[in-house]
């Protein structure tokens, strides 16, 4: 059977879109963007984290559009952002600003400012509720006298590692960042390749590559986290350069900072590796603390690899996390692939006949 | 006062309070729009705390205006989808770029300092409610 070319299928392609928003709107219910906003604030983080794009206005326009459809939302907010110029770069963000509104650490019980539960979920039954209400917080009564912190100045936990000996910050690079979005990865990657890469990862990709690592095919180690902190991070620009800079806004942020033990590579006269702790760190949009626990995991694995192992391994990890590149190539499978699969089936034909 | 400072709190504590500024005081000033106010984006650049190294995390949504009087220029840039707001942070800082109204600012400013204080000492309760006292689990 030869090749043949065919076009076709205007007609049915637009019939098939009515069907699509006619069976959206079945129920003959709505809720509005609105309705989004406020009420599906983890969606919505992730939806911001996944497209790289902090804006909850349109991340809730795309959810909705998208019918819930999380790697839809991503795609249609990717696609808008691509319509947009970038107008500015910020100044250089650093999270010792952050409005703490979260803040634990699983490795220390007193740490300075404490351990702050914040709004989370980790302290809920899982059971589903029909009778959800909602209200607002008593802010009656006053800041403990002894508080002596500002929520948005206080302490890391990796300054009490550094002040025991235990962590030896290293001197500032302010080496100007790779950026993924205007030239592709490059293999070996760099350091600010790898943490764009992660940040904009796909969540359930980046935890469960996170999870691989530690469960035996990489470092292979339980990490100890020091701190996840969620807040509210000033943002500024400085379009002169003359250091008198504007603030734009705050964005919502989860940090973590993971402890791996490690040998130094300072050795003792006697031959032995001192120990020491080496940081493993995670940043995303929003509140979302399982993504950034194991972004600093996968950080740590391709920061120090181990040999053989699929998280060490740059090009493995970062070219299959991000949402619109997997879940784009997967779902072309079901486009046309007459061609293709017509060759395919010529030299299975071929082989067969060849026997007979 | 800094930049850093007013625009901070006008953008964060004083939306209202800058456009009621803007619809009072824009036909005294007079200016021509370089810029009407347009959408674009703002990559946040961050510096992590492992290596102390700087990366691209992500774009912001933000709303840029530009004005100028004579070859003075005022530029308003803010968080997401606001032309009002953008507009009315441009010619607050075309009006402190060229000593005018300065008096009126500051008033406004004074106001909004408090305001802040407030927000965040309310805000700080809120969250200092959720703050573990290990003491307390032993009794």
């Amino acid at each position: 059977m030869g090749y043949v070319a065919v076009k076709g299928g205007t007609k049915a392609i637009q019939a098939s879109v009515d069907v699509y928003k006619k069976k959206k709107h079945i129920s003959g219910m709505d809720i509005s963007t609105e309705h989004v906003k406020a009420n599906m604030n983890q969606l919505i983080d992730q939806v911001m984290s996944e497209a790289s794009m902090y804006d909850r206005n349109l991340a809730s326009h795309a959810i909705k559009q998208a019918e819930g459809n999380m790697e839809e939302a991503v795609f249609l907010l990717r696609a808008h952002r691509s319509t947009l110029p970038r107008l500015y770069y910020s100044t250089v963000t650093n999270t010792r600003e952050m409005f703490v509104e979260r803040r634990v650490s699983a490795s220390f019980k007193d740490i300075p400012g404490g351990q702050i539960l914040g709004a989370s979920p980790d302290f809920t039954h899982r059971l589903l509720d029909d009778g959800i209400t909602y209200g607002s917080v008593e802010t009656e009564g006053g800041i403990p006298d002894e508080y002596n912190y500002k929520l948005d100045d206080l302490p890391k936990v990796i300054d009490y590692l550094e002040s025991e000996g235990l962590f030896t910050k290293e001197a500032e690079d302010n080496t100007t960042p790779d950026d993924i979005t205007k030239h592709s990865i490059e293999f070996p990657s760099s350091r600010s390749q790898r943490l764009q890469s992660l940040t904009r990862g796909q969540t359930g990709a980046v935890t469960s590559l996170g999870y691989v690592e530690i469960r035996g095919y990489g470092y292979s180690s339980h990490p100890n986290i020091g701190e996840v902190r969620v807040g509210q991070q000033p943002v500024h620009i400085d379009p002169a350069g003359d250091g008198d800079e504007y603030y734009i806004g705050d964005v919502e942020l989860t940090e973590v900072e993971a402890f791996m033990p490690a040998d130094d590579a300072e050795t003792s006269g006697e031959g032995a590796h001192e120990k020491t702790f080496r940081i493993g760190y995670g940043l995303t949009f929003g509140q979302n603390e399982t993504k950034a626990i194991a972004m600093s995991v996968l950080d740590y694995s391709l920061s120090n690899p181990v040999p053989s192992s699929p998280t060490a391994d740059d090009e493995f990890v970062l070219l299959h996390i991000d949402s619109v590149e997997s879940t784009g190539f997967i779902s072309h499978l079901k486009l046309p692939h007459y061609v293709t699969f017509q060759s395919v089936l010529d030299r299975v034909r071929q082989t067969k006949g060849d026997r007979d | 006062m800094k930049k850093k400072r007013w625009s901070q709190l006008f953008i964060k504590f004083g939306r209202d309070e800058a456009i009621q500024f803007f619809d009072k005081y824009h036909s005294t000033v007079p200016f021509d729009i370089i810029s009407e106010p347009t959408e674009g984006l703002t990559m946040i650049k961050v510096r992590e705390h492992a290596k102390n190294s700087l990366f691209y995390m992500g774009e912001m949504l933000v709303t840029e205006t530009k004005v100028r009087h004579g070859e003075t220029v005022g530029l308003g840039v803010v968080k997401g989808s606001d032309e009002e707001l953008s507009m009315a942070v441009g010619f607050i800082d075309l009006c402190f770029n060229l000593g005018l109204l300065i008096d009126e600012l500051e008033d406004i400013l004074d106001a909004l300092e408090m305001k802040e204080d407030i927000y965040i000492e309310n805000r700080t309760k809120e969250i200092l409610k959720t703050k573990v006292d290990f003491d307390m689990m032993t009794e």
